[in-house]
């Protein structure tokens, strides 16, 4: 039997449209957003003073969990900027992308297309904020710090950290469902081989049907599905708050 | 169908997965955030306001105590000055009565003192002129003959005066 690791299938492609193509990647984005969209409006539907439905008591655990992981990690100065919900939808997007795999769907999180289109948005703020915080010519300066001839490490420690930052994210997820894939297939061929030692017609059934593959990979997606998706997207969040907020510089 | 490289880059793919992350990040602003943080804005105001009134029904339940210790202390103070007020008119009106009453005992006292010296006096002419019949009676008899009460009347005079100061 064969096992394809392969990356999203291409719906549409339009070569003469600078190489447009429209992936899987991002219809699957796309299905992730609505639904967190429609959370988004379900929760906040006939928000009363004195709470009275669960909707609302959840809407505000959920704003303040993500106000309160902003302010411990960031600070006081970033609560009323785009910061907080940029964070909180870079949490979700990147849990949601990650857990659609648990429904079927391809994990847009294993598309290193996107992860790495995340951390270059991460790198352009990280950039944007040095900019601001030391002016253009100190944000230059910087890189020939502490001495000059240290300034191609710095440019590519720069570089690094939105690569990392994807790399990270991509090569978990994907590794998990490449792992999943591998141990669904390796258990499907020995459900086969162990069953066809089974004499007459009865081995020659059973063999077709991979009876080892029930359980096992269920247990082993908790984790590479679940586990993994929430522990990437929180990584992720954290190191983006971590960059922008120290490359914002000390407290205003 | 075709399929992308298990590791790839698609700029297209990047470009679309940056735009819908920021139009998730705006869709959680307008969607989450904003209504929530306004309705967490509502009820801390609310809350404050609930503290300012009950900072306000506290001050003025202080006043108002105030208002009432200061006024019973006025009360206390009033009750006192019309009581002292009403003890010494009644001292001075029973002093006017009882004065009043020794006045007039003595009034009565005097007039009945007065009677009775007329009446003394009025007996006393009486018998007076009793007596002076009955002298002039016995002195006819003694001496058998008429006496003129106008010849002899400063002899009964003083008769009847020695038998006043005998009697």
């Amino acid at each position: 039997m064969d096992i394809d690791v392969t990356g999203a299938r291409i719906l549409i492609s339009k070569p003469e449209w600078g190489g447009f193509m429209l992936t899987e990647t991002v219809v699957v984005t796309w299905c992730v957003m609505a639904v967190l969209i429609g959370v988004c409006f379900v929760l906040t539907r006939n928000l009363q003073v004195h709470p009275q439905t669960k909707r609302q008591v959840i809407a505000e655990q959920l704003v303040g969990a993500i106000q309160n992981l902003v302010r411990t990690t960031m600070g006081e100065r970033f609560l009323s900027t785009w910061y907080v919900p940029f964070i909180g939808a870079l949490f979700a997007l990147s849990a949601g992308c990650s857990l659609s795999s648990m429904v079927g769907a391809y994990a847009p999180t294993s598309d290193l297309s996107t992860v790495l289109g995340w951390a270059l948005l991460v790198f352009v703020l990280i950039t944007f904020n040095k900019l601001r915080s030391n002016g253009p010519l100190g944000y230059l300066k910087s890189y020939t710090e502490p001495i000059p001839i240290m300034t191609p490490f710095n440019i590519i420690g720069e570089i690094a950290t939105p690569v990392s930052m994807a790399f990270r994210h991509f090569g978990n997820i994907a590794s998990g469902s490449v792992i999943t894939a591998l141990i669904y297939g390796g258990l499907s061929a020995l459900s086969g081989m162990v069953l066809g030692l089974l004499p007459g017609a009865l081995g020659d059934a059973l063999s077709h049907i991979p009876i080892f593959a029930a359980g096992i990979p269920a247990v082993l997606s908790l984790y590479f599905d679940l586990f993994s998706s929430f522990l990437q997207a929180f990584i992720f969040c954290m190191l983006t708050m971590v960059y922008v907020s120290d490359a914002a510089g000390g407290a205003e | 169908m075709e399929v992308q490289a298990f590791i790839s880059i698609a700029p297209w793919t990047m470009i679309f997965q940056i735009i819908n992350l920021l139009i998730l990040m705006v869709a959680f602003k307008k969607l989450l955030f904003k209504p929530v943080c306004a309705i967490l804005e509502k009820r801390k105001a609310e809350i404050e306001g609930h503290y300012q009134q009950a900072e306000e029904a506290e001050r003025s339940a202080r006043t108002l105590q105030k208002t009432y210790e200061e006024r019973m202390a006025g009360a206390r103070e009033e009750a006192d000055r019309v009581i002292r007020t009403a003890t010494e008119s009644a001292n001075a009106m029973s002093a006017g009565i009882v004065d009043d009453a020794r006045a007039q005992a003595e009034q009565i006292r005097r007039r009945a003192e007065t009677e009775i010296e007329l009446e003394r006096r009025k007996a006393f002419d009486e018998v007076k002129g009793e007596l002076s019949g009955i002298a002039l009676d016995i002195a006819q008899q003694v001496i058998e003959r008429e006496v003129d009460p106008k010849d002899h009347e400063a002899f009964i005079d003083d008769f009847i005066k020695n038998v006043g100061e005998a009697s």
